[in-house]
């Protein structure tokens, strides 16, 4: 029997009813299975590496110095220890800076794992080392050569420090997740980091304390640390005076944090699960599209095996065999339409790796079994879902209908076809985004977008039916088959119309936003900011400005700290997370005078000196975290707390590009934390910095670096480059994945020209018979197909400038903008795509001979 | 030689509609040896595609009994007619019902290969040469004529060697002469196989060459002739309908 049926499956293929049903089928395992590889594997290579990410067993970080308790105790329960310092400094040879990745690291590093390096910029022989850089050494990452233009053995300057270049660095075992995006790495030995001098107390570090040793120890140092946690815990609701067995001062706790190899999986696994849906997630508007293809193309290849069934019946074939032998033909269907779409996944997978590849610099490792699983599902689902309900009948065909052929079939209805198509869709979005909610919310706010896309084409279509109604000839003709056939008209319109949208915005954040937001940058934004400037320097630093004629906005005095408790209320994690801008340390700095760029909108800005210390808030970041005017806040900086009273919330406007401070104290609250200046420099346009080399860089910088090595440069051009090529890898993975979703709507496009297939078969050969030129029929399929086309694009383009038009006034805060290529690019596409795809499909209708054409129809 | 292979008796046909319930079909009996011949004549709407229906086990009737061969087909559900059908029953259709993406060759092995022949291709290639289609194994039902294309179907029928073969208007859709030779085909080969062969035709001379003729007219069975003519005043109107569709294509 099976071999039967496998010949009936082939004939079928052979005769291209199934031609469909498949590549709709394969599409859909396509799409799902490049992007699940494509997530498995980034996701798997980054685990690995964090699995090597603390270069310990375990470490305890910081962001201020880590108080001597914490190694004392390691000392006490016999641990090996280490330490890491990791900042970005400017780092200079010669004329020449670039704002490095800085790490120090003492003589014990690493603990664990090896760093690798070569001694050639072209050397394949990796060595790998398990000490680091000694005194006197910078070991680099071989790209900072080619940025400062040195070799090995040359001279390398950190801050105060002069260094000699030894050796390059190709990997270390706690990289972590660094994107090659950041600075490049600079390595020195840990006991080099004074002479430096760019530690100071303002300075933004993170420090850490790595530890190795048995499993005991290693456990018995954790239960030391959760024991001193909770002491600061219960201190902080009895009124923070600090406790003495810990010998730590209580209010440095917030700064302290305990890192596991485990904790910091489970992190990035988190990140990667959300990240991994939403590709997946957009993946299923393709799959979505491939099951509408494929409900319409199984049920056009229903009625085609109508006859066949009634056949077999009459010969003698019960219903159970005929269910039998469609089952074993479906599941070859699936099986073989799943393996196509998963080996052609394979190979676009590797297209979206090429895409992340700057972005993704880290080694990919073999995928797992569940991306395969989510293509096997996808595609059996997919059958089950979309092609078995109009299958379903099949076998209940009666088999007097050889001879009766007007018999009705009791077809599955489509209320109960929709439901299924609903359910299997559910069911796949719930296993990619691993919950039920998402993948409710998701199917909901998408059957809503075409829901409003479906509304919007239906008004149009009503225009060109008006339009069509006054125009002669083909135009009538083109335009009265797009209404006559209206259902099937729209299901095209939203399928095409929404994937396009989606598409156009993508295209739209990549190509326009970055350039309309530099090119809405007031004439005197600034190029640079300079941070880390030490008291002492702040004057000389403004007298070079002045010999370079260079104007900058205000200085301000800047220190680090965070929000400990409210009203002597402790905030928890919780809260503070509530609030992106707040939940790590941030800036603090004060004035008496309000930032240019800063109105109030509550309370009152300072106008005598207060009693006690005053603040002003952000008010985005106060409701956020849920704080008003009076109430008493305690910050904590640099392991000291200090408490002050919110007086005022201000509104910023981000897009000046000055320094901007969620909060600022009254001038002398913080004089006592020895903060560091920063302020914003304009040299130099922006507009036209594409055009100049990325090497360029301002005469200042080079002068700034040398006469004051530890003050940091950051050029906004890099800054802005850093953001557009993030975007435009981020926003290139999608469109590849949205063209995939755009072939799933073509898909749609021909199934619901093969549902009316025969119809229109017999009309044009009727027409054709009654003295219709071919060009008349040429002509009204083109109308309608470019017609259908242009209100896709229209609808699109609708859209995509609506979406833009939030991002833009929302998201970035611009003024709103037209985006005329958004328009016609849409306009274009879903015509020329439509009507060529369209005529080709119905090319059929066009060339067969109208005798034929009736005689295959009698 | 003469075991009765088809029984009829007493059956009935009522079908629901919209305001009464309708009798297609009203007390039909009667009997057909083994390797007979009959036409079952009749004007349009009379029942007889119905009648030929329920005699090959594709509906059952309303109530009356029907044995095919020794089976009583009437008291069996449709799994147990599918098994006689397979067994005893072949078909050829008015309207051909070869299937488009078959080749011929194909299309007369299908119902062999179904049931598991192991001999479905040679039998296949077999009949078809006998039907004088041997050049055209490789074609498809598009690319040969109406004649062609029953002269398949009649190879299909007889390719399973039935016992009984059902035929409903076998030249319906035939001009005059290509149904003249479809028909000579028939009875050629159902003498060589020794099949009991039922068909409902318009076609006086069709009817003719069988050995026995039964008239059905509102339902009802009005006459059961062995061997002649007995629809004179029907001839001509029916010859006219019959070239009706012939005449279109
Ligand atoms: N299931 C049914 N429901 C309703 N009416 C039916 C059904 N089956 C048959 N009929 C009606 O019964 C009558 C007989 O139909 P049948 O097809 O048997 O006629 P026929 O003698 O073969 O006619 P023709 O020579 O035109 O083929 C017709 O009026 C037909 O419409
Ligand atoms: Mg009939």
């Amino acid at each position: 029997m099976t071999l039967v049926d496998l010949k009936l499956l082939y004939r079928d293929w052979r005769g291209g009813q199934l031609n469909l049903v498949v590549s709709a089928l394969v599409l859909a395992v396509m799409v799902v299975s490049a992007v699940s590889l494509f997530a498995d594997r980034v996701e798997r290579g980054i685990v690995q590496q964090i699995s090597q990410f603390l270069a310990a067993d375990l470490a305890v970080g910081g962001v201020i110095a880590i108080e001597p308790a914490f190694k004392d105790q390691a000392d006490a329960l016999s641990l090996n220890t280490a330490r890491t310092a990791n900042f970005r400094s400017m780092v200079f040879a010669g004329e020449k800076s670039h704002l490095a990745s800085v790490k120090a690291v003492s003589s014990a590093y690493p603990l664990r794992g090896l760093i690798e390096v070569a001694n050639s910029v072209s050397a394949n022989n990796v060595q790998a080392l398990s000490t680091g850089p000694q005194q006197g050494e910078a070991w680099v990452e071989p790209r900072l050569l080619n940025l400062l233009n040195l070799e090995l053995g040359d001279q390398l300057s950190v801050g105060y420090l002069d260094l000699t270049i030894t050796h390059l660095i190709v990997n270390e075992p706690d990289r972590g997740t660094a994107f090659g995006a950041a600075g490049a790495r600079v390595m020195f030995n840990y006991q080099d980091l004074p002479t430096t001098q760019l530690i100071r107390p303002g300075s933004r570090a993170s420090y850490r304390l790595l530890l190795s040793g048995s499993e005991t120890s290693i456990a018995q140092y954790q239960e030391w640390y959760r024991q001193y946690e909770k002491n600061e815990v219960r201190d902080g609701e009895a009124g923070g005076e600090s406790r003495s067995d810990t010998g730590l001062q209580s209010t440095a706790a917030p700064h302290y944090q305990l890192l596991t190899p485990q904790g910091a999986q489970e992190q990035m696994g988190e990140t990667f699960t959300r990240g991994r849906a939403f590709l997946l997630l957009s993946g299923t508007i393709g799959v979505l599209l491939a099951g509408l293809a494929m409900a319409l193309a199984s049920h056009r290849y229903a009625g085609r095996l109508t006859d066949q069934i009634a056949l077999m019946k009459a010969w003698g074939q019960g219903a159970s065999a005929v269910r039998k032998s469609q089952a074993i033909r479906l599941f070859a269907i699936a099986l073989f339409s799943t393996l196509l779409g998963m080996l052609l996944g394979w190979l676009v997978h590797y297209l979206l790796l090429e895409l992340a590849k700057e972005l993704l610099n880290i080694e990919l490792p073999a995928p797992s079994w569940r991306p395969w699983g989510v293509a096997a599902l996808t595609g059996f689902v997919c059958v089950i879902g979309f092609a078995l309900p109009a299958l379903w009948h099949l076998p209940t065909i009666a088999p007097l209908k050889v001879l009766r052929r007007d018999l009705p079939s009791s077809l599955v209805g489509h209320g109960k076809r929709l439901s299924i198509g609903i359910l299997a869709l559910l069911i796949l979005t719930a296993w990619y985004s691993e919950s039920i909610v998402t993948a409710v919310l998701f199917l909901a706010a998408l059957f809503a977008l075409f829901a409003i896309c479906g509304i919007v084409a239906l008004q149009f279509l009503r225009l060109a039916k008006g339009l069509g109604a006054w125009q002669g000839s083909y135009l009538r003709l083109g335009l009265a088959n797009l209404w006559r056939r209206r259902q099937h008209t729209l299901i095209q319109l939203v399928g095409f119309a929404s994937t396009l949208m989606l598409l156009l915005t993508v295209v739209g954040m990549r190509t326009s936003l970055i350039s309309e937001w530099e090119a809405q940058l007031p004439s005197d934004t600034p190029s640079h900011f300079l941070f880390n400037v030490a008291n002492s320097e702040v004057e000389q630093v403004k007298g070079l400005l002045q010999e370079e004629d260079l104007k900058t906005t205000q200085w301000y005095p800047m220190v680090r700290g965070r929000l400990v408790a409210i009203n002597g209320v402790d905030i928890t994690p919780e809260r503070l997370a509530r609030s992106g801008g707040l939940s790590r340390e941030v800036n603090f700095t004060q004035t008496d005078e309000l930032p240019p760029s800063n109105t109030i909108t509550q309370g009152q800005w300072w106008q005598q000196s207060p009693d006690g210390f005053e603040f002003s808030m952000e008010e985005e970041v106060a409701s956020e975290i849920g704080v008003n005017i009076g109430d008493e806040i305690t910050f904590s900086i640099g392991g000291l707390t200090m408490t002050a009273k919110l007086t005022s919330l201000r509104s910023v406007n981000w897009q000046s590009m000055n320094p901007n401070f969620y909060v600022i104290f009254y001038p002398g609250a913080l004089d006592k934390y020895q903060p560091n200046w920063v302020t914003a420099v304009k040299a130099g346009g922006l507009a036209n910095n594409q055009d100049q080399s990325l090497m360029y860089q301002a005469p200042f910088v080079g002068k700034m670096v040398q006469q004051f090595p530890t003050a940091i440069v950051l050029e906004l051009t890099d800054v802005v480059a850093r953001i557009r090529d993030v975007i435009t890898q981020v926003t290139q993975g999608l469109e590849l994945i949205l063209v995939l979703v755009l072939a799933c709507g073509v898909m749609v496009l021909f199934a619901s020209i093969g549902v009316s297939f025969d119809e229109r078969l017999r009309e044009n050969a009727i027409l054709r018979t009654l003295g219709s030129s071919k060009k008349v029929i040429i002509g009204a399929l083109t109308v309608e197909y470019a017609s259908l086309g242009a209100i896709s694009g229209l609808i699109a383009s609708i859209g995509a400038e609506i979406v833009l038009y939030f991002v833009q006034t929302r998201v970035f805060d611009l003024s709103a903008q037209w985006h005329p290529m958004l328009w016609l690019v849409g306009l274009l596409l879903g015509v020329v795509l439509i009507t060529a795809l369209g005529l080709l499909r119905s090319r059929e209708i066009i060339t067969v001979p109208p005798l034929e054409s009736l005689r295959r129809l009698a | 030689m003469n075991d009765t292979v088809l029984r009829v008796n007493a059956v009935n046909k009522v079908v629901p509609s919209a305001d009464d319930d309708l009798a297609i079909l009203q007390d039909i009996s009667f009997s057909l040896q083994q390797s007979q011949s009959l036409a079952i004549v009749g004007p349009s709407g009379a029942g007889k595609s119905t009648l030929l229906g329920l005699l090959a086990g594709l509906d059952v009737p309303t109530s009356g009994d029907i044995w095919l061969g020794q089976h009583k087909i009437t008291a069996m559900n449709e799994e147990g007619r599918a098994r006689v059908r397979a067994e005893l029953v072949g078909f050829v259709f008015q309207t051909f019902q070869l299937l488009g993406s078959l080749t011929a060759l194909e299309n007369v092995a299908l119902p062999m290969e179904l049931n598991g022949q192991p001999d479905a291709q040679a039998r296949a290639r077999d009949y078809l040469q006998k039907v004088g289609l041997g050049q055209r194994f490789k074609h498809y039902p598009k690319q040969l004529s109406g004649g062609e294309q029953q002269r398949v179907a009649v190879a299909r029928a007889f390719a399973c060697a039935p016992k009984l073969l059902f035929a409903d208007e076998p030249t319906g859709n035939l001009d005059q002469a290509t149904g003249e030779k479809i028909s000579d085909l028939l009875f050629e080969l159902n003498q060589q196989a020794d099949t009991t062969l039922i068909l409902v035709t318009h076609e006086q001379r069709l009817a003719d060459r069988c050995e026995r003729v039964i008239t059905i007219d509102g339902g009802r069975l009005v006459s059961s002739v062995g061997n002649a003519s007995v629809v004179g005043d029907e001839k001509e109107h029916q010859d006219n309908n019959s070239q009706q569709p012939a005449a279109m294509i």
